[in-house]
């Protein structure tokens, strides 16, 4: 077994959703973006893994939490250092170190104080006592300093929490690459600058040490002549030079891990094989480990030893790069392949799409992740009520049939998922105001009448008559509203539509209903509850689907 | 037949403090009834600005000259009312990115309206309806009518800008990168569409991009654009399997797709277009390059029934 330079288990970032004051506080569990669930991997020395999947399934969160850009919810990471200890310790401070004083000079320097107080005691009391305090305080203070700096920054393993000041160290040895050179330069400074700034924030070199380094580097990564290139800006550079400036400060600090975050997605297609060798060569002379991020599978075939294809936060599919190329397992891993267009006009096919669009994170299907879109689905494959809600949306499209629904159904605020139950009310009564809310617009209509009544009875009069005849009226036009649509309760009528509905919906999701129920004022349509179906092994690779 | 476009020695430079920037320098091409041309190359060749010089949007103090027929009309000579009665309406346009295409504090029905109305005099209730099933058509309940872009994901805004473009019928849409920002599976499903519609309304298409993929997949012709100037135009077949032009084969062999098996790329850097390489403009970047290429300009030849290219040694590469 090859060693590990990264291990990520059960990875999870969610970012919460923001809302409006009020509904923060009326809200009992805010909504989350579930960006990042449960994502395990781990990365041996030397290899290129690729991270592939869609805008919005959560591979760029992968890659910044991984490099603590970003705090995971939950989850660990683990990476081990640039000599490769694998010596479990935890962060901060190493046993039997305890930084500080040594016990000599703190005996001698509290001595020292307790001398110098008594004899500013015989003095003077007040002065004596003044001085003791001080002096034995700033010992602490100085005791405690000390003990601060002399917290050795570890090598390696849990980064999960470490702390920012912990992390420095660390950070020299893993690096990230980001996706828009033109965005990742400072344009007021100069390459050489940009390049060098790593060197100053992490090492103590002088001027010259930092600048022969990164005359170096600038050489190895082909910004050449480098001399020339040092003193020049970003705006006078290609975006291929750029980028090429971007992995030399990336590589300056000589890392063993590189976070590479779409680095050819941005460039020319002319460019791109150049900067794709240029990080395979660096690669093979440093022994230098990618994470690589990309949408593109066609880039991840050419560059990764293994991939993990990411849907809505979870992989789908992890494995050995051939083999996921070779013969494509999950549903999605398909799809997403069968997408890409091929630049020869003989190879024009007919593709089978997933339907519709990725759905919000903040609210992830249930079951398999992908199950709404997903061409080949199975009743086991997690349908829940939003499906039917979907589909309901999807059948509005055509007219005839949204007007049907709209008058049986009655508006979607009556339709409510609770858990494996979608809900649906089925008003009781004429659709006017209830005997309640008749009385209580009555006693505010009074009540304030009784308050105007104060100041003048004739005002006060007037507004009880006209407060309650508007009541009156609204109460009247509701029923007449409701009259108009012809909706009377029938949660029988209701239940027989969506019986209907459910009938020309698609097969897996008509399967999976387990039950239609009606009880006093609702009709219920039940499903069974729902699991992600877990990675799974087949075939030299882990697959999240029901069907292996 | 007489095409829908007629593009003659068409040239757009730019005003710059640095000099003009001879953006489009001379291109020659015309675009058939219902016939889809693709235009390629990379960035900086100049082929969004033949996109909007098509449409008369381009910047202040801009010089163009040549010829643009649109429909028999030469469209710089026409009067700017004129002009843009038929800009939206006969020649529709969809943008690269949809997310800042659409107005953010308009609902998606009021853009609707507003470009119906603009251009035809019919009730709210009409043009509302015709929203209702341009939308339809592209798959977005009525019910979303009333939301604002923000609402709605990459996808769903090009579909509702191609729904936008739709309702006016045009006799000619120009697509300028209508899928680069969005996702391979939403990219796939929105160049179906643009097929379906091709189809259905025999209108002619400009597709303007980077990707060769594309290209391939949707376009019967392409032309191949380098520094301002088309270096290849020809039947798809004929430019994706039997290229002339070195640039295009550079520029083909150095696509990345599933089925490539090594790595290759262009030297060197497209060229300044402010001072352009004279003679070919390839030549500083061309493997085969001599004497004559970097001194004369090389001719316009059709080296087969309908494929042109320009190049010296274009014989040589038959």
């Amino acid at each position: 077994m090859i060693e590990a330079i990264l291990e990520v288990e059960g990875l999870t970032k969610h970012f919460p959703v923001k809302l409006p004051a009020i509904q923060r506080i009326l809200t009992r569990s805010p909504p989350v973006v579930h960006a990042v669930d449960e994502v395990t991997f781990s990365l041996p020395r030397g290899e290129i893994f690729g991270l592939v999947g869609e805008s919005g399934c959560g591979k760029t969160t992968v890659g910044r939490t991984v490099l603590r850009l970003l705090d995971p919810t939950s989850g660990t990471i683990r990476f081990y250092g640039s000599d490769g200890s694998r010596v479990p310790r935890k962060a901060g401070r190493p046993p039997g170190e305890s930084g500080g004083l040594t016990r000599r000079s703190r005996w001698a320097s509290t001595l020292s104080v307790l001398i110098a107080g008594l004899v500013y005691y015989i003095l003077n009391p007040y002065v004596g006592f003044a001085v003791l305090l001080s002096g034995l305080l700033s010992i602490a203070v100085i005791e405690a300093l000390s003990r601060r700096e002399g917290r050795v920054p570890f090598d390696g393993v849990d980064i999960t929490h470490a702390k920012e000041r912990d992390l420095r160290p660390i950070r020299r040895g893993m690096q990230i690459i980001f996706q828009d050179p033109h965005a990742s330069l400072n344009p007021a400074m100069s390459i050489g600058e940009s390049i060098a700034d790593p060197l100053r924030i992490h090492g103590d070199v002088t001027e010259a040490e930092a600048k022969d380094a990164v005359l170096a580097i600038m050489k190895e990564v082909g910004l050449s002549p480098p001399e020339q290139m040092f003193a020049k800006y970003p705006s006078e550079l290609s975006g291929g030079q750029k980028q090429r400036a971007v992995i030399a400060r990336a590589m300056i600090l000589r890392p063993k891990l590189i976070v590479a975050d779409e680095p050819v997605a941005m460039l020319d297609m002319s460019i791109r094989a150049k900067i794709l060798e240029l990080m395979l060569e660096l690669k093979d002379r440093h022994g230098l480990t990618y994470l690589f991020i990309t949408h593109d599978l066609a880039t991840a075939k050419f560059i990764c030893d293994r991939i993990a294809i990411m849907y809505l936060g979870r992989i789908v599919e992890v494995g050995d790069a051939k083999a996921i190329y070779r013969d494509p397992k999950h549903p999605y891993t398909r799809a997403l392949l069968g997408a890409i267009p091929i630049p020869d006009p003989d190879a024009r096919r007919f593709k089978t799409l997933p339907k519709g669009e990725i759905p919000d994170a903040a609210y992830p299907p249930a079951g398999c992740r992908f199950h709404p879109r997903c061409p080949v689905a199975t009743p086991a494959c997690g349908w829940e009520p939003q499906d039917v809600l979907d589909y309901l949306d999807q059948r509005s499209l055509d007219d005839a049939a949204r007007r049907a629904d709209e008058e049986i159904l009655g508006p979607r605020e009556l339709m409510e998922p609770d858990g494996p139950t979608l809900r649906i009310r089925v008003a009781k009564r004429s659709m006017g105001l209830s005997r309640r809310e008749k009385r209580r617009s009555a006693i505010a209509v009074v009540v304030a009448g009784l308050l105007f009544a104060a100041l003048s009875p004739i005002v006060g009069a007037g507004l009880v008559a006209s407060g309650l005849v508007s009541v009156l009226a609204v109460d009247a036009l509701a029923r007449r509203e409701a009259f108009r649509r012809g909706r009377r309760p029938d949660p029988e009528k209701v239940r027989s539509h969506l019986e209907d509905i459910l009938g020309k919906a698609p097969e897996p999701l008509r399967q999976s209903v387990r039950r239609l129920a009606t009880t006093a004022g609702e009709v219920l349509v039940e499903f069974a509850p729902t699991e992600d179906p877990g990675l799974r092994t087949a075939e030299e690779r882990e697959v999240r689907c029901v069907l292996y | 037949m007489e095409p829908v476009l007629e593009v003659g020695d068409l040239k757009v430079y730019y005003h710059t403090k640095r000099g003009p920037v001879h953006a489009v320098d001379g291109i020659t091409f015309d675009v058939a009834l219902g016939e889809t041309l693709g235009v390629v190359g990379e960035t900086g060749c100049g082929k969004s600005t033949l996109g909007k010089a098509i449409l008369g949007i381009l910047p202040p103090r801009t010089r163009l000259e040549g010829t643009l027929r649109f429909m028999g009309r030469d469209l710089p000579k026409l009067p700017k009312d004129e002009l843009r009665r038929l800009r939206g309406k006969d020649v529709g346009l969809i943008f690269q990115d949809p997310m800042t295409r659409l107005d953010p504090l308009m609902s998606v029905e009021d853009h609707f309206i507003e470009t119906i109305r603009a251009h035809e005099s019919v009730s709210k209730n009409e043009a509302r309806n015709r929203a209702h099933r341009a939308l339809a058509s592209m798959g977005i309940p009525e019910s979303r009518l009333g939301d604002y872009p923000h609402e709605f994901s990459g996808g769903m805004r090009q579909r509702i800008m191609i729904a936008m473009v739709l309702v006016m019928n045009p006799k000619l849409l120009i697509a300028d990168e209508p899928t680069t920002s969005l996702d391979v599976i939403v990219e796939a499903q929105i160049l179906e569409i643009l097929e379906d519609l091709k189809r259905a309304y025999r209108m002619s298409l400009l597709l303007i991009t980077h990707n060769l993929g594309i290209v391939a997949e949707v376009c019967d012709r392409v032309a191949v654009m380098y520094a301002g100037r088309i270096v290849e135009l020809g039947a798809i077949r004929d430019v994706f399997k039997r290229p002339i032009h070195p640039y295009t084969r550079g520029l083909l062999s150095s696509i990345i797709h599933l089925e490539s098996k090594e790595l290759s790329s262009i030297d060197g850097l497209p060229p300044d277009l402010v001072d352009p390489p004279s003679g070919c403009r390839f030549h500083p970047r061309c493997a085969y390059a001599k004497a004559v290429c970097e001194a004369e300009d090389p001719a316009w030849v059709e080296y087969r029934p309908g494929h042109f290219a320009a190049c010296h040694f274009g014989k040589d590469f038959l």
